[in-house]
């Protein structure tokens, strides 16, 4: 599972070394909730499926999933999921973080 | 990690192509349109043959609004100024019940007028869809 941010908020998460997501309220009335998705850094069209800015794309945090994140309504929850509160990963469940364009392999 | 847009979740029934249906209404809106596969990397004008003859096979796919659109999404991706214009739309079967259906879902930017006319179009597109595999 993957997280990705700009490089303010990869520093501001990968300060700590438990990673905490912090829960927000996403545009177009999503839940409030932390958000990730499965799909990976070198994915074709990666902000168009996300609809975000590239510039949030630049950094990744990836984790083992555990399946206790749910989808979002419709099509695209087959590929983005979310908690709702904060979601905090613990160090042995951290694969890699930093440059998404350094990421070694895809989750 | 923000994620952007609307979901709008619309039912189409199964057994025609879904893409075609929502291929013409995106025509008729936005004449000069562009249709890119989600996966692929090119983006073929609305009335090019190769869309009606394979990209209506796409089960996920965009559509920009015109030219202008379809470069700045795939330069920059989502900013203020390409607001609603790229449409993404997701078709899959819907696990049910109803049985026999399509769930198509919709994502936009911003739920305006343009949006609504879109809507309504899909809407009555798959309405028609239904009426024709009735009377058939």
């Amino acid at each position: 599972m993957n997280h990705f941010t700009d490089r303010k908020g990869y520093n501001a998460i990968a300060a700590s070394p438990t990673w905490r997501f912090r829960a927000s309220t996403p545009p177009g009335g999503h839940p409030f909730g932390a958000y990730f998705t499965n799909l990976a850094p070198d994915t074709v069209n990666l902000a168009l499926k996300l609809r975000i800015p590239k510039d949030k794309l630049g950094y990744v945090f990836v984790f083992v999933d555990l399946g206790d994140l749910l989808p979002i309504a419709g099509g695209r929850g087959k590929f983005i999921f979310y908690l709702a509160d904060d979601y905090l990963v613990i160090k042995e469940r951290q694969i890699y973080h930093g440059e998404s364009a350094q990421c070694p392999s895809a989750e | 990690m923000s994620i952007g847009g609307i979901d709008r979740v619309l039912f189409a029934p199964a057994g025609v192509s879904v893409a075609d249906a929502i291929l013409q209404v995106c025509r008729d809106l936005w004449p000069k349109c562009i249709f890119q596969d989600s996966d692929g990397a090119i983006g073929h004008e609305i009335d090019d043959p190769w869309v009606w003859m394979h990209g209506t096979a796409s089960d996920e796919f965009f559509v920009f609004t015109d030219r202008t659109a379809y470069e700045m999404w795939n330069e920059f991706g989502a900013s203020q100024e390409n607001s609603n214009s790229m449409l993404h739309f997701i078709v899959r079967p819907h696990p049910g019940p109803p049985y026999g259906l399509f769930e198509v879902t919709v994502v936009v930017d911003q739920w305006d007028e343009s949006m609504r006319a879109l809507d309504d179009g899909l809407q009555n597109a798959f309405q028609a869809i239904y009426h024709v595999r009735s009377a058939a």
